[in-house]
């Protein structure tokens, strides 16, 4: 073995150390590249889920498929607050359309840190309770919701609303973010949360038609 | 550069490849997810606006109503914003069993989303109103007055303080207020009414007595000129042709089938306590002269509709003249539930500027063409509580006269 071979040899483990470096760093960047991609997709899906179901909620405040029920839909809201609200409604309980039966839904956020939703200290549990049945809630990276409450003449009501007030309530903003549950990159230097994707939402002024009937 | 090199760009371009796809699917489907909510804001948008495009017929057309012929909506599909929508229409019984109700419900389609919107329709009755008067001449409406529930007056609805000195607040309207020629202060500066549920000028709902279908409603049972009295009795009427004369009592099923029990020409007097749905009717087909009721004493349910959830009676005082409330100088605290209409007059307290102060209480609604006064505000009458019955909101006693013109009961989407 001459010289050049010795020279060959040792060009070729540098040239492959080199390419081999450059392999693991791309691997490594375009993983958390995709983590991050991935995370801000689960963030927004979450976040469109959420947004959803608080839109189909929200837009029968005050109805009722027996309207003889709940013959004044401005009753309807029971408790208004900067982030929870308890109303009436007729929700389809079992998949076949409203029953003619009033309900009562109650939206209230938990507090901040929830178990065995990752390791986002600020995420929380949006409860919906129907009725009386126990709280159930979904943990789906919510970190805030915050409701405000319009009259007709679109004045802001001080929160929470009081019980003379309520029925002066007729538009409703819903503010929401929403952060993913589990970090994407592990950050050993401060700040930490800015590795959590984050995607906010706001329904400017959300009315039920309900209000608006008489 | 051998073999080893090829395979090794070869790895490269794969490994870029994977990768360069999976980031790809989180953006296509970041984007699908967009795409989703903004395709469900659209069909929604369409069906929202094809609902209020069949409102709009149904309140400019009114089907079945004044003969007007049925409506079968918008089978076929309409375009609308890159979108289709269609409207079917049925009519629809209440809680109780009673037609007359319309269900329209609009379907719309964009891209692979569907959305609905149903739409509860009834017709409307004057009965919604639990305040409503076609004028107001020399009558305001002063600081210490309230009116808990839809409101309408069909001139200017006047507002101010006629007794003078410092205001510190003004009329309160804890209901949707509507006025055909706006508001107007008696005097300036007048503390502006407080109106919770807004107000909305311009809107004219003029009274609508339909003689006609009372009459026939109460069919051959109708009574016609002099006086009717009639107490009534859970769900059975004792009446009389004079103050003096003799007492036959009948189901109300019997002697009004229909729920309408009526005088022509005549005077009608009331008092009693009801258990069933009743409209009693004083009317005016021909002539100058009758027309008029006279609530005699406590006209009230069995129970309180208001605690409870059970009580069905309801009750229509229905006049084309004046509703006049004529009780004993003794009795002061004065009570009638129901709704009172009078399509020339109004209700007016008898010898209300001179007699014992007292109390007149009202759940029901007061309807008629002028507001009366009903005590001199200090020592004589009767001062008025009128509390809206709120399930006259999206019922009303038999027949009572309607505005000609359909409402919205409740809106689903």
């Amino acid at each position: 073995m001459g010289l050049q071979t010795i020279v060959d040899l040792i060009g070729s483990a540098v040239i492959f150390g080199w390419l081999f470096l450059i392999t693991i760093t791309a691997s490594s960047a375009n993983r958390e590249d995709f983590q991050v991609s991935q995370g801000e997709l689960l963030c927004q899906q979450n976040l469109v889920e959420l947004t959803k179901l608080l839109e189909y909620d929200f837009r029968k405040i005050g109805y009722c498929k027996e309207p003889d029920r709940l013959p004044n839909p401005t009753l309807a809201v029971l408790l208004a607050d900067s982030s929870r609200i308890k109303f009436l409604t007729d929700l389809d309980l079992d998949g076949t359309g409203p029953d003619g039966f009033v309900d009562s839904l109650y939206y209230y956020l938990g507090p901040p840190g929830v178990a065995g939703a990752g390791n986002n200290p600020r995420v929380r549990i949006l409860y919906r309770v129907v009725n009386n049945q126990p709280a159930a809630g979904s943990s789906l990276g919510i970190t805030n919701f915050r409701l405000t409450y319009y009259t007709r003449f679109n004045d802001t009501l001080v929160t929470p609303v009081a019980q003379a007030d309520l029925q002066k309530i007729f538009s409703i903003q819903i503010s929401m973010s929403v952060e993913n549950m589990i970090a994407s990159a592990v950050v050993e230097t401060a700040p930490q949360n800015t590795q959590y994707q984050s995607a906010f939402w706001q329904q400017r002024r959300l009315s039920s038609r309900n209000y608006q009937n008489r | 550069m051998g073999k080893q090199a090829l395979l090794l760009v070869i790895g490269y371009s794969l490994i870029f490849l994977m990768t360069g796809a999976m980031m790809s699917n989180s953006t296509v489907d970041a984007f699908r997810n967009a795409m989703d909510y903004y395709e469900g804001n659209i069909v929604r948008d369409i069906a929202i606006s094809g609902a209020n495009m069949g409102a709009n017929y149904i309140f400019i057309n009114r089907p079945l109503m004044n003969s007007n012929p049925w409506w079968n909506g918008w089978p076929s599909p309409i375009k609308l914003n890159g979108g289709t929508f269609t409207v079917a229409m049925d009519s629809v019984k209440d809680m109780y069993g009673n037609w007359g109700r319309i269900r329209m419900t609009t379907t719309a389609h964009y891209d692979t989303s569907t959305y609905s919107v149903t739409v509860l329709f009834h017709p409307s009755q004057f009965s919604k109103f639990c305040m409503y008067a076609g004028a107001m001449d020399g009558v305001y409406f002063e600081p210490q007055d309230s009116v808990f529930g839809p409101c309408h007056i069909e001139k200017t609805l006047n507002y101010g303080n006629t007794g003078g000195g410092i205001m510190t607040g003004g009329a309160y309207f804890g209901g949707k207020v509507t006025t055909k020629n706006g508001i107007a202060a008696l005097t300036n500066p007048a503390m502006l009414p407080t109106f919770a549920q807004g107000r909305e000028d311009g809107v004219s709902i003029p009274l609508s007595l339909n003689t006609a279908q009372l009459v026939a409603e109460a069919g051959g049972n109708i009574f016609t000129g002099g006086e009717l009295w009639v107490t009534m009795k859970d769900d059975s009427v004792a009446w009389k042709r004079s103050k003096t004369g003799a007492v036959t009592t009948q189901a109300i099923t019997q002697i009004a089938p229909n729920g309408v029990l009526a005088i022509d020409k005549g005077t009608l007097y009331i008092q009693g306590e009801l258990s069933t749905r009743l409209t009693v009717a004083s009317l005016r087909t021909s002539g100058s002269t009758g027309g008029t009721i006279i609530v005699k004493d406590n006209v009230t349910y069995k129970t309180d509709p208001r605690v409870d959830p059970l009580c069905h009676a309801m009750l229509g005082v229905v006049g084309y003249g004046s509703i006049s409330i004529d009780t004993t100088a003794a009795h002061n605290n004065f009570t009638v539930q129901g709704s009172l209409y009078s399509q020339t007059d109004g209700v007016q307290v008898v010898n209300w500027d001179s007699r014992p102060r007292g109390n007149l209480y009202v759940l029901g609604g007061w309807i008629g063409t002028q507001i009366f006064a009903t005590s001199n505000g200090t020592t004589t009458g009767l001062p008025v509580n009128v509390t809206f019955d709120e399930r006259f909101r999206v019922d009303a006693p038999p027949y009572f006269p309607g505005t000609n013109g359909y409402e919205i009961l409740a809106w689903y989407e």
